[in-house]
């Protein structure tokens, strides 16, 4: 008995449904829900500010205003998270900071994802001498240390906010490619591609419309995790002073600015650093409910 | 076994080569030369020639690839900055290095392992989603705010010294009390360094532990009326141990990479620190050696991983 025919028996079974299975499924995982709720809300935080600041709204405080007569006060009501060492209101600049970090993780993934999915569905397409030698490319990359590779590459360059995100972009890549490639090895010999090959679609329209639609999935998972990835070695970088440059306020560098006072001016790195913690908590949580809800195969 | 590990070693050799290749381009061809922040501008052109035909700058980029490769490959290679000899400078940062790695991955396993195990056996209770949202939170972590928060909290509440491998200016101390103050210094650069890794480790070890868990030897082993612990750390926690060995080859290069932020924070002198300086003041073969040197990690570590899974599940074979 086939399949079509048990469902056909069973009539009370009820409809399939992918997406509402996949709803359900993480509907159901508070973790998650809580970690998208941050993301959307960052997201609109960024965009109100974004607004703000085209039309010359400085609210609460102008970020790059400096303020002599207030140097490094305390967390009060004027000031809710402080002034830093020229005055200047970090809450303000934390929110302005909120756009760049989430800008800085977004492209750099945009770009990582983008070569990785090329790379990988090339090699799992073609196969033979395209995928060895690309799969050679991505054991290369990947036998880089990373974060020293980054720190390198940027410091020669000259960091600015460009730069970082492109070296954080070009090092990402070599996870996706390598499932893509998986991905694609096995959509391959399923029988709507073996279908499509036999009457003779061509290969561009195989690859776009048949087997990466089914292959972007663990891609979606991959990337929300990458940004949580981006954002931490954007910030580690603007620590060392290698990352998007002050004064266009970063959590990072107004940690690494902050530093400097630690023992007067607690504020100056508490408080960006908690953005930095809460905004990667969220993309982790968010992207490994995904990820469950996608595939509960891999629920662990 | 040892023909896999030959093929395995020789695989390796082109990509290691391409890894040498790649970050030679890439620090040759950044703007700028490396001799301009050496010597003062007074220095006439020739000596700055002299200087550059010294070190070949003055040749075409495959030539000194060439050179680099010879001088690496015998040990000839000099630092930019001082002239010393570049391996020298990396032994004498290397054991700083090692021993907080080795502690941070003590204190990794040691600590990740029995998490895994206890939330695994506890699943989907309230201890279990406490356990994920820390783990989730230790992922997370910027590592450099998290230690600028104990350096804080440290130094404020019990006003001890933190940084350095042991502290300044105590010169004089009886042996006990000079180890005391080592171990003290390496508390927090490695409990630091071992953060993410206790995250990430133990819940590869709950979801091991889990999927054991749903094995039919493990239902005979109830059936058959052996007592909960027997089940549970005799059968269960064995089997679930076997994925966790090949995620110390992961371990070592990341480990590694976390250094130069930690070392930089801590002055630890390691070579964590040794290459951030070098990438301050572009000393070409010094970066080009650490990430020769690791990126030969991470391939052993691959390989310590591989053979390490055949070692003690005997299930798997190489050919």
């Amino acid at each position: 008995m086939s399949a079509a025919d048990a469902l056909a028996l069973d009539e009370t079974a009820p409809p399939y449904s992918f997406f509402g299975e996949f709803k359900k499924r993480f509907l159901r995982n508070r973790l998650a829900m809580g970690g998208m709720v941050v993301v959307l809300a960052l997201f609109i935080l960024s965009i109100m500010w974004w607004v703000f600041e085209l039309k010359d709204l400085n609210i609460p405080y102008d970020p790059n205003a400096t303020n002599v007569a207030a140097q490094l006060r305390g967390p009060s009501l004027a000031h809710p998270l402080g002034t830093d060492q020229l005055g200047r209101d970090v809450l303000s600049r934390t929110l302005r900071g909120a756009r760049i970090s989430l800008t800085v993780g977004f492209v750099a993934v945009g770009i990582s994802v983008s070569i990785g999915v090329l790379v990988g569905s090339l090699a799992g397409f073609f196969g033979g001498w395209v995928d060895s030698l690309l799969m050679r490319l991505v054991d290369i990359v990947i036998a880089f240390p990373s974060f020293f590779l980054i720190l390198t590459v940027v410091a020669l360059l000259k960091p600015n906010f460009w730069n970082v995100i492109i070296v954080i972009g070009i090092t990402g890549w070599t996870g996706t490619a390598r499932f893509v490639r998986a991905e694609f090895l096995s959509l391959k010999e399923r029988d709507f591609v073996q279908a499509a090959f036999a009457i003779g679609a061509p290969s561009r329209r195989i690859i776009l419309l048949h087997m990466l639609p089914n292959a972007l999935a663990p891609v979606l998972v991959s990337a929300t995790l990458g940004v949580a990835g981006a954002i931490l070695t954007e910030a580690g970088l603007s620590f060392l002073g290698f990352g998007v440059q002050p004064p266009r306020p970063t959590w990072g560098n107004i940690l690494s600015e902050g530093r400097l006072y630690i023992f007067d001016a607690w504020w100056l790195t508490a408080f960006p650093g908690l953005a930095i913690l809460l905004t990667v908590l969220a993309f982790n949580l968010f992207g490994e409910g995904l990820r469950d809800a996608l595939d509960p195969r891999l629920k662990t | 076994m040892s023909s896999y590990l030959i093929r395995r070693i020789l695989q390796s050799i082109p990509v290691l080569i391409g890894i040498t290749v790649l970050s030679f381009a890439m620090v040759h061809i950044a703007p700028g030369s490396p001799m301009g922040q050496y010597l003062d501008p007074k220095v006439p052109q020739k000596v700055v020639e002299q200087w550059e035909k010294n070190f070949h700058l003055d040749k075409p980029l495959h030539v000194q690839y060439w050179h680099w490769l010879r001088d690496f490959v015998s040990g000839d290679l000099k630092s930019f900055k001082d002239g010393q000899p570049v391996i020298t400078k990396i032994l004498q940062r290397l054991p700083a290095t090692i021993l907080l790695n080795v502690v941070a991955t003590i204190i990794i396993f040691s600590l990740a392992i029995p998490l895994g195990v206890f939330s695994a056996t506890r699943q989907y209770s309230a201890a279990d989603h406490i356990f994920t949202f820390f783990a989730f939170l230790g992922i997370s972590l910027p590592s450099f705010w998290i230690a600028y928060m104990l350096i804080l909290l440290v130094v404020q509440g019990f006003g001890l010294p933190v940084l350095g491998a042991r502290t300044f200016g105590l010169v004089e101390l009886a042996p006990m009390a000079g180890l005391a103050d080592r171990l003290w210094h390496l508390v927090l650069p490695a409990t630091i360094a071992a953060i993410t890794g206790i995250a990430s480790l133990s819940r590869y070890m709950r979801g091991s532990m889990l999927e054991v868990n749903r094995q039919d030897y493990i239902r005979t082993a109830q059936a058959k009326g052996l007592s909960e612990q027997d089940v549970r750390y005799r059968h269960a926690m064995r089997n679930a141990l076997l994925p966790i060995v090949t995620i110390f080859g992961f371990l070592i290069p990341s480990l590694i990479g976390g250094s130069v932020i930690i070392e930089s924070i801590f002055a630890w002198p390691g070579i964590g620190r040794l290459g951030y300086q070098a990438v301050l003041s572009r000393d070409y073969p010094v970066i080009m050696t650490l990430n020769t040197i690791s990126a030969v990690l991470v391939l052993a570590g691959n390989l310590v991983a591989d053979v390490l899974y055949a070692w003690v599940d005997p299930r798997i074979q190489y050919r």
